[in-house]
């Protein structure tokens, strides 16, 4: 019996463990500043890209607003902040565009310039672009 | 001939390096570059065998800032100094569509006259080498894979033509003058993985007969065989614009038993460094690193015993 709790005390602690971590270390929404914080570097990295001769044309008749309101909500959902991503899929987004990987990793410099404007903290910037980048295979060459 | 001494760049180091590369620069505006589409500091440095890695481990990366619709490439020149040794490589590489590396390197190990006194000579001459490479890239992607733990992995080859083989490689009891190294490397990319900081892991196995890369000839003595020798690379960026690394690196080299011939004992031990690499712009990267070469015999008298040789190394990588 003092076996068995004993076993199943454990077993709560080794299961409860990820929740306490995850309780002591806040999200990196949280970090980042944000729904504010994200918006902007969300606003400011498409000033670079409508900046930038390399894509720019890609986003000439793109619907900014929403573009910049889809993204705000996809990463506010993917570094665990209070959001649900509803629009497309990454690969059914960027279908028949034909981006090829030297225009992806424009925009991500375009990212990383906005991120350098708004002082991220050079760690949060990239565990964004950490979880930024896996979408690469389903963007590019669609 | 020495190797130009190339100092830190300013910034703007990008119209210095067209002035230093002639020929090589096509404009001097580094954002506005064509076949540059990759990422910076994802080409790696030169090593010292011609290959996209870091000073002495080829890495998995394909050479230049090309994407896979583009061609790039490098042309590299390093110095390591260590004591009675000076060593000089020098070349460039092109990287076929983010697929294929193809180099050239030619290495040129010069000694000062205490190394041959045995020999009762009493010049400082040089053993040179040729290097051809060729690394293909065959699946994984070092940078973007990161929601899985799988590394980019490429295989390569090095073959490599002594040009001085018969006077000092051959006496020491080396057996041929040229060989061929196979190696596979995984190289990955982990964003943020250190402490918020981004971290570069490398590890390498190449099959090799070589002796000190090779400009101490091919098999020895004591084996005539493939080895398969180990090498690491592991290395941080410091800054968020991935201009600034720190790392280390590793490298077994075959002990052929080389040496026996004459009485010295010539065992070859591994290879290590320490590096600090500045990666200003995709045009230019320098390298400087104290390095370790392994043993080296500090003279060839009977019964001298061959000494661990450490110095400065210092590389600087033009990119196009
Ligand atoms: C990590 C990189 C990227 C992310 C996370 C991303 C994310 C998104 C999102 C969330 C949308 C909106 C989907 C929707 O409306 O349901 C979108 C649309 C779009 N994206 Fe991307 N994207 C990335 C890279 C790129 C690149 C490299 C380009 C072009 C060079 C590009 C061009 C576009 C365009 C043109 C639209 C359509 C905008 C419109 O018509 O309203 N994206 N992207």
């Amino acid at each position: 019996m003092k076996k068995t709790s004993a076993i199943l005390g454990g077993l709560l602690i080794l299961s409860a463990a990820p929740w306490v971590v995850a309780a002591d270390a806040p999200s990196l929404y949280d970090q980042l500043g944000g729904k504010p914080a994200i918006q902007k570097v969300v606003d400011d990295m498409i000033t670079h890209v409508a900046a930038d001769p390399r894509i720019n044309t890609f986003f000439a008749n793109a619907n900014i607003p929403h573009l910049k309101m889809e993204l705000v909500s996809q990463i506010c959902a993917g570094t665990g902040g209070p959001c649900t991503y509803t629009g497309q899929s990454m690969s059914a987004a960027h279908k028949g565009m034909n981006i090829d990987s030297a225009q992806f990793n424009a925009l991500v410099e375009d990212l990383q310039l906005s991120l350098a404007d708004n002082h991220v903290p050079t760690g949060l910037g990239n565990k964004l672009l950490a979880i930024l980048a896996p979408m690469k295979k389903d963007i590019d060459h669609k | 001939m020495r190797t130009i001494k190339l100092k830190p760049p300013k910034l703007s180091s990008s119209l210095l390096g067209c002035g230093m590369a002639v020929g090589l620069c096509v404009t001097g505006m580094p954002a506005a570059l064509a076949d540059e589409g990759r990422l910076l500091a994802t080409g790696g440095a030169t090593q010292i065998e011609g290959s996209a890695g870091g000073g002495i481990v080829p890495w998995a990366l394909i050479s230049g800032y090309g994407t896979e619709d583009e061609v790039g490439g490098t042309a590299f020149l390093t110095n390591v100094d260590v004591p009675h040794y000076n060593l000089v490589s020098g070349g460039a590489a092109v990287g076929l569509y983010d697929r294929v590396e193809l180099s050239y390197a030619r290495q040129r190990l010069g000694l000062d006259n205490t190394v041959l006194s045995g020999l009762g000579l009493n010049t400082s001459p040089a053993i040179r080498q040729d290097i051809f490479g060729v690394k293909v890239k065959l699946l994984g992607d070092a940078i973007f894979s990161q929601d899985t733990l799988m590394p980019q992995v490429s295989v390569g080859m090095q073959y490599k033509r002594n040009l001085d083989f018969d006077f000092i490689p051959k006496t020491l009891g080396a057996r041929s003058a040229d060989g061929t190294d196979f190696y596979v490397a995984a190289t990955k990319l982990f964003l943020g993985g250190l402490d918020g900081r981004n971290v570069l892991l490398n590890g390498t196995i190449r099959m090799t007969k070589a002796n000190q890369m090779g400009l101490l000839g091919f098999g020895g003595p004591g084996n005539n065989t493939y080895q398969a020798e180990f090498e690491g690379s592991a290395g941080v960026f410091l800054d968020r614009a991935n201009t600034w690394m720190i790392g280390a690196e590793y490298r077994q080299n075959p002990d052929n038993g080389l040496g026996a011939p004459l009485g010295v004992s010539l065992h070859q031990s591994a290879y290590k460094d320490a590096y600090v690499a500045y990666i200003p712009n995709k045009r230019f990267a320098l390298v400087a690193a104290y390095a370790n070469l392994g043993s080296l015999p500090a003279t060839t008298q009977p019964g001298a015993n061959s000494s661990n040789n450490s110095g400065m190394y210092l590389s600087g990588q033009f990119s196009f």
